[in-house]
């Protein structure tokens, strides 16, 4: 009932967020600059993790 | 008002609760469907998540977000992991964390017990902290359009406690829901939808305050970021601050990502009230884009809070609900309190079902069942509901009254990561169990109790003595004075956060003791066939041996379904048959696992146990087992080899009955030959008879000429006839030898002698060359000389006429005599030259001409020979001639001589 891939590709996809979400990736963003108006951190976190919502979720559905 | 609106609101909550119990009874569930299974996952976000999370943006910035961060990456990481936890709690039935536990090691009932008491332990803080929320944001609530800090609220009787009545509130929510009947797959369908309904109107609510002061009391993020931006102490939350630092973020994603699957509610809300293991694929992104909704204006709020009261008056926890009151916005102050309601309510709720199931099956149930009183009793359904209800009001009144003795001071946050790092603590068992057929109950022991007391040590002392409980030199000096033994820099390990540090030490412990331990002791029949359907996921290992009556188990279903569940469930696995008296192993399994739904898998164990003359499976029998197995493999290896020996011998009867069947064709050939041999003479000897019977007046020359034909072939027949049964002879062993000393030279003078017609007739030479002395052989001499005659008749015959020489030479070869007769005959091709031994084989083609032997000589001659221990051969070209050449044996004593 489950493509192979899938739980393999969710299991990246959680690795992923792992990278984003830690040292040294979000290092290069833990600056004390606004961007748009926003602190860079906050804004980079929130846009990643979105990202990794919609990457999840879009693999969820096309291997359904 | 506050009252009205609230009671009114956990009316709505029964309602939707009622509703949903009422669908799931007509069979149309509310919440078969994912969308309602990730929001009822959102249970994870309480009161923490909903004021604290603030609090604690307001001293560390982004601080907050692991803990969020972390369940989004674990849901798509583990979702693998939450399936087969899923997949492998309803096969068994297992409804509770402590179960599972128990279950993967041997259904092992201390162990159950064990993981009971640490979730108890370090749950209840966690639920005393939902409670203070509750209890606090009222009382603020309540002095609008005044603002209060929490410090300022001072000290309320019991019974004037906001919390103390919303604690029994729940209880009775709880017991309604929660603990309506006993059903084997513990699932509360009514709860579960009035938790979906509760993580609605907690997100609404916060969206609603965050939008109203991003966007109402700020003019938007830009506004609002750049204000706070000119205050060099707020500006400081945009980055990372030094108090979280990298480790401590990832400790803190890590122990959130343990969290989502630990916590007793998670896994009630996850595990146990899963109604279709497909909803998982919608929870993957649905559940993290819940955190990621509420967690949006948390930073915003914050600073919002910051800004607004600078001063520090107010205490950082409740600016969710202080901005909204400062903003004379009573309704939205409202809306506020009702969502960090839901919040709360939730979280308790779903908790306290999971510790009371926890509570029920695996610590009380294993005890009563030991006492025969309990045992006995007919109907155990309503003593394990009655266990369950007084365990959800116990913990509901340990957590409120750990909120009035300690939760006084410490931050929401703080509170709650203690928790979170008390259920850490299973994770070394729980996914090693999963994906280790190695570890044991013994090792899981062992990990959990080493690593629950550094938990204790580490996390939950410190968090007694901040709250005065405790002197507080124990945490800045160390117990007696010892700074080794500080609990939150033990062993001199400092400059990391609290949770950190005691996550440091507690994964080392307990990982170190779970595998050390594992890997230490033996494995016992039963844990490893439990190991085996845990980390394979497969089917029973069909370990269990034994026997039942079905009106025994019939009995036993009955205590605890009451007779239609239990005839119902019978007939349910009889699937049509009907039901024989002795059940067999699957149908005591199956009322086994019904058993582990209603009291546990560890408790079902016992039940069944009672009832079934089960022979346990020791590990004799496993060996057994095992013996079988190996006895099985040496046999398979005995028969491969039993099979080559046999092919071999097959092999060799082939060849065997191929030389039959060569000697049978040889014997047929044999004897068609001699009968041709015989007649041939025969015919003449009849033919010429018959001429001079038929004719009296032949002349005397005539007649003389045909009887001496006659005499001929009557000799050459006899002749024949001598050799077939020489032959014969030789062949069966019964020739009569005189073996005696013999002297070559004079049988080779005989010989000559007796064949120098034989040469004269032929027109060929012979020549003899005789040493002057010659040992004497050992032989029989009339063998020997007919040996040497076929050989020199055979040398005369194969002579070209008229030009034929024949040589016979005798020499001494170390320990034999040897003797070579060569003539310039034909020769014999090499490929002829083993068949001419044969019986009946002449050299050449033979066709056509008229056989110039019996062809028995030479047959005769090799079997003589070899019978006397020496050698007869040949060598010879074509168109060279041929030597034949025998040795035989010096005679003993014989040599010199």
């Amino acid at each position: 009932m489950d493509r192979p891939g899938r739980s393999q590709r969710l299991v990246a996809a959680g690795m992923l967020g792992f990278l984003l979400f830690g040292y040294p990736l979000m290092a290069l963003f833990d600056r004390d600059t606004l961007v748009l108006g926003v602190p860079l951190l906050w804004a980079y976190l929130l846009v990643a993790w979105a990202a990794l919502i919609a990457v999840a979720a879009a693999l969820v559905r096309r291997s359904r | 008002m506050i009252v009205a609106v609230s009671a009114g609101y956990l009316g709505l909550l029964f309602a939707v609760a009622y509703y949903g119990d009422r669908r799931a009874a007509v069979g149309r569930s509310l919440i078969s469907n994912g969308s309602i299974y990730a929001l009822s996952l959102a249970v994870y976000a309480t009161s923490w998540t909903f004021y604290g999370s603030v609090g604690r943006a307001a001293s560390t910035g982004v601080g907050f977000l692991p803990v969020y961060l972390g369940p989004t990456v674990m849901v798509a990481l583990g979702w693998f992991v939450l399936r087969k936890l899923i997949r492998i709690s309803k096969r068994h039935r297992i409804t509770s964390l402590a179960d599972f536990i128990s279950a993967r090691y041997g259904k092992s009932t201390l162990l159950g017990g064990v993981v009971t008491v640490i979730a108890v332990v370090g749950i209840v803080p966690y639920i005393a902290l939902q409670l203070k929320a509750v209890s606090n944001t009222f009382r603020i609530l309540r002095r609008y359009p005044d603002i209060v800090s929490t410090g300022e609220l001072g000290h309320v009787p019991l019974l004037q406690d906001t919390g103390f009545y919303v604690a029994l509130l729940l209880a009775a929510f709880t017991i309604l829901f929660g603990t309506r009947h006993l059903d084997a797959t513990e699932r509360h369908e009514g709860m579960v939808a009035a938790i979906a309904f509760e993580s609605i109107v907690k997100l609404v609510a916060f969206l609603a305050v965050g939008a109203f002061v991003t966007f109402g009391v700020f003019a938007g993020f830009g506004d609002l970021f750049g204000q706070a931006a000119d205050d060099p102490d707020i500006a400081a939350l945009y980055t990372l601050t030094p108090e979280v630092g990298y480790g401590g973020w990832a400790w803190l994603m890590v122990l959130s990502m343990l969290a989502i699957i630990l916590l007793p509610r998670q896994w009630q809300i996850a595990v146990v009230e899963n109604v279709d293991e497909r909803h998982l694929t919608r929870a993957v992104w649905l559940f993290p884009l819940y955190l990621l909704a509420i967690n949006v204006f948390v930073l915003p709020i914050a600073l919002g809070g910051l800004l607004r009261f600078g001063d520090g008056s107010v205490d950082t926890d409740t600016f969710v609900l202080t901005l909204p009151m400062a903003e004379r916005q009573p309704a939205l102050a409202l809306l506020v309190f009702i969502g960090g309601l839901s919040a709360a309510t939730g979280m308790v709720i779903v908790e306290t079902i999971a510790l009371s199931t926890m509570v029920s099956n695996s610590l009380v149930m294993p005890l009563l069942l030991r006492s025969r009183a309990v045992a006995g009793r007919a109907n155990l359904g309503g003593v394990i509901l009655a266990i369950r209800r007084v365990t959800i009001v116990a913990v509901l009144l340990l957590g409120y009254g750990y909120f009035r003795v300690a939760g006084e001071g410490s931050a929401l946050v703080s509170i709650g990561l203690v928790s979170f790092a008390a259920v850490a603590q299973f994770a070394p068992a729980l996914l090693g169990g999963l994906f280790w057929r190695g570890g044991t109950r013994d090792g899981a022991l062992a990990g959990l109790v080493a690593g629950f007391t550094v938990w204790l040590y580490t996390l939950l002392l410190p968090s007694l003595a901040e709250t005065g409980w405790l002197p507080g030199r124990f945490v800045e000096d160390g117990p007696f004075g010892i700074a080794l033994l500080r609990p939150q820099a033990l062993f001199g390990l400092d400059g990391l956060d609290p949770i950190s540090h005691a996550m440091v030490w507690s994964a080392l412990a307990n990982v170190g003791a779970y595998v050390g331990v594992s890997l230490a002791r033996r494995v016992d029949a039963a844990e490893r066939a439990q190991a085996a359907l845990f980390v394979d996921e497969g089917a029973d290992a069909g370990l269990w041996r034994g026997s039942a009556s079905v009106a025994d188990l019939r009995a036993l279903l009955e205590r605890f379904l009451g007779a239609d569940g239990a005839r119902a469930a019978l007939v349910a696995h009889a699937q049509g048959r009907a039901l024989p008296e002795e059940a067999d192993a699957g149908l005591v399994r199956h009322v086994e696992t019904l058993l582990a739904g209603a009291v546990g898998t560890a408790s079902a164990r016992v039940m069944v146990a009672s009832v079934v003359r089960e022979e346990p499976l020791g590990l004799d029998e496993v060996m057994e087992i095992l013996d079988e197995a190996s006895q099985v493999r040496a046999y398979s290896r005995e028969l491969e080899r039993k099979s080559a020996e046999l092919e071999a011998a097959t092999a060799g009867l082939r060849a065997a009955n191929e030389r039959l069947t060569e000697l049978d064709r040889l014997k047929d050939d044999f004897v068609s030959t001699v009968t041709h041999e015989l007649r041939t003479p025969l015919t003449s000897i009849r033919a010429f008879s018959e001429i001079l019977l038929d004719n009296p007046d032949l002349d005397a020359a005539e007649r003389k000429r045909y009887l001496r034909i006659v005499a001929e072939e009557t000799e050459r027949l006899t002749r024949l006839i001598n050799q077939v049964l020489d032959l014969s002879k030789l062949e069966s062993g019964r020739a009569s030898w005189q073996i005696g000393v013999v002297d070559v030279a004079g049988v080779v003078r005989d010989s000559v002698a007796e064949t120098a017609r034989l040469f004269h007739d032929a027109g060929a030479s012979l020549d003899v060359q005789l040493p002057d002395a010659l040992p004497p052989v050992a032989a029989d001499r009339d063998q020997v000389v007919q040996v040497m005659l076929n050989l020199l008749s055979n040398a005369a015959k194969f002579c070209p006429p008229e030009r034929g020489r024949v040589l016979v030479g005798v020499r001494t070869e170390d320990s034999v005599v040897r003797v070579d007769v060569t003539d310039n005959g034909p020769g014999i091709a090499a490929a002829d030259q083993p068949a001419i031994f044969e019986k009946f084989r002449q050299g050449g083609d033979g066709l056509g001409d008229r056989p110039r032997g019996t062809g028995l000589g030479l047959a005769i001659s090799r079997r003589i020979i070899d019978h006397l221990g020496g050698t007869l051969w040949v060598r010879s070209t074509v168109g060279q001639g041929a030597t034949f050449s025998f040795t035989l044996p010096v005679a003993p004593g014989g040599e010199e001589g």
